[in-house]
């Protein structure tokens, strides 16, 4: 029952349900969520745009306050938690998010980002503090002798090395993951994709990952959620996700993924061409001709 | 007439002069350097590359758009040079000749003007009657498939989605007829769907007006199915520049084949590690040492 007292890892979401707005105007971004992360596992939460894979996460990191549902880490009931128990959670779970150019303070240099968390969460002196830091930056891929630098003079993928610098120095179990590499040059999200892979298997973690590309998800997740409008349409292993999706909406986003392969998708375009005329009434034809 | 390619780039240097460089700098600082690039009539060229390899910078020299830079070499756009043409001469050409679409249709759009003052627009300028304008741009907005675009003329551009909203930019861009459109990263902010949709129409478009399209993007998997060529720029440099199917069967450049690795794939085994482009680059750097190394030996040896 006592988290402090596990070293594993069992996150909840049951039955999530979160609205915005009043009367008619109301909207379900989330509607009746529910999934599980495990301890070692990677979950991918993946959708479009305003399927509410951000508003879960946001609810669930406590940025926003559900209507209905449970919330719970550990045995832990996340939507009433005292301020000790809030600490812990915040120490264990951390967070990376989307756009590495909005998510460092511009004012601090890379070695107060990344050591702010020691001190909120360690009781670490100054040294011990920064040997912690400059351990994490290199362990990330990046020259600990740029501790004194402000996150301007670093490119996208090295802010995001940062960021998930900051978030791992306190050695959390979960990292949550929103969007992580979709800011990014496809060719800096290889090295940021396999980053996390490597901090997954070293450190144990279990990691949540928010993301719309399937084919990134299916890089780096054990299981996959499926959320469209606010629900989860389908749930799985990625075995089960990508040999054999059972929901439409799955196979229309596994379908859009762009395949590298010209040959490929210049048929692939041709098929879409014949579908769609054969949606389109004969009678347009006639009249057309 | 027809023979003269609709964007000849030949030598394109594109510097920020030391005294407006913005950043910590000193010195003349070379953005796009000795770029050539020629695109036909009809004919879709992407140019792909990585943030600050200096593609975004040779579409802006294409319509001069960025009044900071120093451009050298030659910009001919249907046979006129545009470095150093006057003001008045660009403005015949962009829009008319050349229209570019940029990667947020948010942005790209006046939010306090409807959708179809912005889509007429180019024409108004033009001196088109207002009623003709906007039939046209009804049936430009019909062709970009927005549904029942006559009644949502007067919308706004916060009541589209994004992928809509793209369509209406796209409008816009090819409602006076250009022979060029410069798509930069057209489809970076949109759901993968949406995407899908988007570059569908713009291959679509492109085929059925005779439109030539320079597609501007970081993502060699999108450019697949949609170029006829590809130009890859790093450093301010095209490193490569081939008909697609060549480009994707055996790459040349390592960078390129770098670029092609570390696309992750839908249909790939998920426990191969992802090859970044450093990860190729020094592969192939040992790898070309290697066999010079080993003929310097066996030249040694073969020596009396």
């Amino acid at each position: 029952m006592n988290m402090l007292t596990t070293d594993g890892v069992d996150l909840r979401v049951e039955d999530l349900v979160k609205r915005f707005g009043r009367g008619s105007r109301e909207f379900t971004a989330v509607d009746h969520v529910s999934f599980r992360l495990g301890a070692g596992e990677t979950v991918g939460l993946v959708g479009e745009s305003g399927s509410g894979k951000s508003t879960t996460v946001r609810c669930l990191m406590g940025l926003e306050r559900p209507q209905a549902g449970s919330l719970v880490y550990n045995g832990l009931n996340l939507r009433r938690m005292t301020y000790r128990a809030e600490r812990v959670f915040r120490s264990q779970v951390q967070m990376v998010f989307q756009d590495p150019y909005s998510s460092l303070d511009p004012r601090m240099t890379i070695g107060q980002i990344v050591s702010e968390p020691l001190r909120v969460h360690t009781d670490l002196d100054a040294a011990g503090r920064r040997a912690r830091t400059v351990e994490m930056l290199e362990r990330v891929g990046l020259d600990s002798a740029h501790v004194k630098r402000y996150p301007r003079s670093f490119s996208g993928g090295q802010r995001q090395r940062i960021a998930i610098a900051r978030a791992l120095v306190v050695r959390p179990r979960v990292l949550v993951c929103d969007e992580p590499v979709s800011a990014l040059d496809v060719s800096v999200q290889a090295q940021v994709l396999n980053l996390i892979k490597d901090m997954q298997a070293e450190f144990g973690l279990s990691v949540l990952f928010i993301a719309h590309d399937l084919a990134v998800v299916r890089y780096l997740c054990d299981r996959l959620v499926i959320l469209e409008k606010g629900r989860v349409v389908e749930q799985g292993t990625r075995a089960q996700v990508y040999e054999h999706p059972t929901h439409p909406y799955t196979r229309s986003l596994l379908e859009a993924v762009p395949r590298a392969d010209p040959i490929t998708e210049r048929q692939r375009r041709e098929a879409r061409r014949r579908a769609a005329a054969a949606l389109t009434p004969h009678i347009d034809k006639e009249i057309a001709a | 007439m027809t023979d003269v390619p609709v964007l000849k780039i030949t030598d394109l240097t594109v510097r920020v002069p030391a005294a407006t460089r913005t950043d910590s700098g000193r010195g003349d600082l070379t953005l796009v350097d000795r770029v050539s690039l020629t695109i036909a009539r009809g004919e879709r060229v992407a140019l792909v590359g990585e943030s600050g390899s200096g593609k975004s910078m040779t579409a802006k020299a294409v319509l001069r758009l960025d009044p900071t830079v120093e451009l050298s070499g030659s910009v001919r756009v249907a046979g006129q040079e545009v470095v150093g043409a006057p003001e008045r001469r660009l403005r015949q050409l962009r829009g008319s000749t050349v229209s570019m679409v940029f990667q947020d249709p948010m942005t790209a759009l006046n939010p306090v003007l409807t959708i179809g003052d912005q889509v007429a627009e180019p024409l108004v300028i033009r001196g088109v009657g207002r009623r003709t304008a906007r039939r046209q741009a009804v049936e430009m907005l019909d062709r970009l498939g927005v549904p029942s675009a006559a009644t949502r003329l007067g919308a706004y551009p916060h009541e589209f989605s994004g992928g809509m909203r793209q369509r209406v930019v796209m409008a816009a861009a090819l409602i006076a007829g250009p022979q060029l459109l410069i798509a930069d990263e057209p489809t970076t902010a949109l759901d993968v769907r949406v995407q899908e949709q988007v570059l569908d129409l713009l291959e679509e478009q492109s085929r059925e007006l005779g439109l030539a399209v320079l597609l501007i993007t970081h993502d060699l998997a999108i450019v697949a199915g949609l170029a006829h060529r590809v130009a890859v720029m790093r450093h301010g440099r095209i490193v490569e520049d081939r008909p697609v199917d060549d480009l994707f069967r055996s790459p040349e450049h390592p960078y390129t084949r770098g670029l092609l690795a570390s696309i992750p794939s839908v249909d790939a085994d998920p426990d191969v590690r992802l090859q970044t482009v450093e990860d190729v680059m020094r592969a192939d750097a040992a790898a070309s040492v290697a066999p010079a190394l080993l003929s310097d030996t066996l030249l040694e040896e073969a020596r009396p």
